[in-house]
């Protein structure tokens, strides 16, 4: 589903990814891991299109298609998803909008019409309950006055709303207190479908007590310098990752 | 309707009645130049009297050549206000939100002036632009002359283009890029609309100018 192979990018002028590599296929969970600085955000943030990176070497492809040639949008339509570390503020755009938007944008690409409103509303209503959303939350601004846990919280609910093939969760877990964490990851377990992928980056193990990776890899320095199975994840918790240096 | 090319010259002047709670909420699409000067003296004010303005200010795409030659056309805009308060515990707000494209240069200049007499008073005056555009500037004078000691009283500016963080958000979600900046310049707008206190009117007007953010830029 997704083929990265030797992906280099910078930031003025600064290289941060050195030669990624990373094979996902559909139904499968996999965990990046790793210490701060190496890499696992501007990874993320490259996959998605963002645009402040310049990618230097390599090939990205999802679904078979170059990832490299598509706009930010255009990849959101294909079904990549990208649940941001620091999700953005947006006064002034109702959530109701900004999902409506969204939502008929993913169609107009499938050429569907626009969503009837009375479906669309109850798209919103399943979704909400699903990820346990609390309604006053959909009539304000979009992660306006939001506090952290409401906007991871709010991440996993587009996602839910998007259906994405394939999800990157950039840190979700991180400045979430344990029951929120519990919310989102039962959020994302009742999102799995086995035609869909997920991507977890995150520093800490305990995500991943709830989510179960099928394959948990390290960054380090702008590299996947090891992979394994779910037990890599527990040896990193409790050795660190200076053994891997 | 008033022509491209022309300058429309307004002064405004209100004088405001014992007990009366002024509210101007004005939204203007120039394409022309404004030379405006509002006023609020304070004559007969009273006591726990509140001021709100709020001003919202459009410029069209106008990138054209003024009369013959290279000269480049600038949409110039310029406005000036004055409020006074010299009489104690009145509170005034003050919103300008000019949005601007292409080439248009606006200006601002605004002045509170509280009196000595006019202890207790609450002034705020607050002056945001967003700049579509490389080419287009504001100028902007926010002014507070205060002569009272017991007072809150605020006066600033911003100006930025649209963030880049905030658009790259609304595409990853499949919004494309141009339709997250009509949707991020209407949210700017939105805000003074909000401050209409007639729903029918606020309707009407956030639609119209929903429309001429999509419509001409």
């Amino acid at each position: 589903m997704l083929t990265v192979k030797n992906l280099h990018a910078s930031i003025n002028g600064k290289e941060i990814l050195k030669g990624v590599d990373l094979e996902v296929h559909a139904g499968e969970v996999h965990a990046i891991m790793g210490p701060n600085g190496s890499g696992k955000s501007t990874f993320a943030s490259v996959l998605a299109g963002n645009g402040v990176y310049e990618v230097t070497e390599g090939e990205m492809a999802f679904e078979g298609e170059n990832l490299l040639d598509m706009a930010p949008e255009e990849r959101a339509w294909m079904g990549l998803f990208l649940s941001f570390q620091y999700p953005m503020e947006i006064p002034g755009v109702s959530m109701v909008n900004f999902m409506r938007t969204a939502v008929n944008e993913h169609r107009k690409y499938k050429g569907q019409e626009p969503i009837p409103a009375d479906e669309f509303l109850a798209l919103m209503r399943e979704k909400e309950a699903l990820i346990g959303m609390d309604k006053e939350m959909m009539r304000r601004s979009v992660n306006d006055g939001f506090s952290g846990g409401e906007k991871k919280r709010n991440e996993i609910f587009q996602m839910a709303i998007l259906e994405p093939r394939l999800s990157i969760l950039d840190e979700t877990d991180s400045g979430l207190d344990i029951d929120a964490l519990r919310i989102v990851a039962s959020g994302l377990n009742k999102l799995k479908r086995p035609g869909n992928a997920t991507v977890l980056i995150t520093h800490y193990q305990r995500l991943l007590n709830y989510v179960k990776p099928d394959i948990v890899h390290v960054m380090y320095d702008g590299q996947i310098v090891r992979s394994g199975g779910a037990e890599l994840a527990l040896e990193l918790e409790e050795k660190g990752y200076d053994w891997l240096k | 309707m008033i022509k491209q090319f022309t300058d429309l010259f307004e002064s405004r002047r209100a004088q405001i009645e014992r007990e009366s709670s002024p509210l101007l909420n004005e939204a203007r699409e120039a394409a022309y130049g404004i030379f405006r000067d509002t006023g609020f003296p304070a004559y007969g004010m009273e006591e726990y009297q509140h001021t709100d303005i709020g001003n919202l200010l459009k410029t069209v795409h106008n990138t054209g050549e003024r009369d013959t030659g290279n000269a480049v056309l600038l949409n110039h805009i310029d406005q000036y206000k004055t409020a006074g308060d010299n009489v104690p515990r009145c509170h005034s707000d003050e919103l300008f939100k000019y949005l601007l494209s292409d080439k248009s240069v606006a200006a601002f200049s605004g002045k509170i002036n509280v009196a000595q007499d006019a202890q207790k008073t609450m002034a705020y005056q607050n002056h945001r632009n967003l700049l579509n555009g490389m080419d287009c500037r504001v100028f902007s004078k926010p002014q507070l002359e205060i002569y009272a000691d017991d007072v809150k009283c605020s006066h600033g500016m911003t100006t930025g283009q649209m963030d880049e963080t905030v658009l790259m958000y609304m595409r990853s979600r499949g919004i494309p890029e141009e339709e997250a900046r009509t949707i991020l310049r209407t949210a700017f707008a939105e805000e003074i609309i909000d401050g209409i206190r007639d729903e029918e009117l606020k309707d009407r007007l956030s639609l119209s100018v929903a429309q001429r953010i999509r419509g001409k830029e």
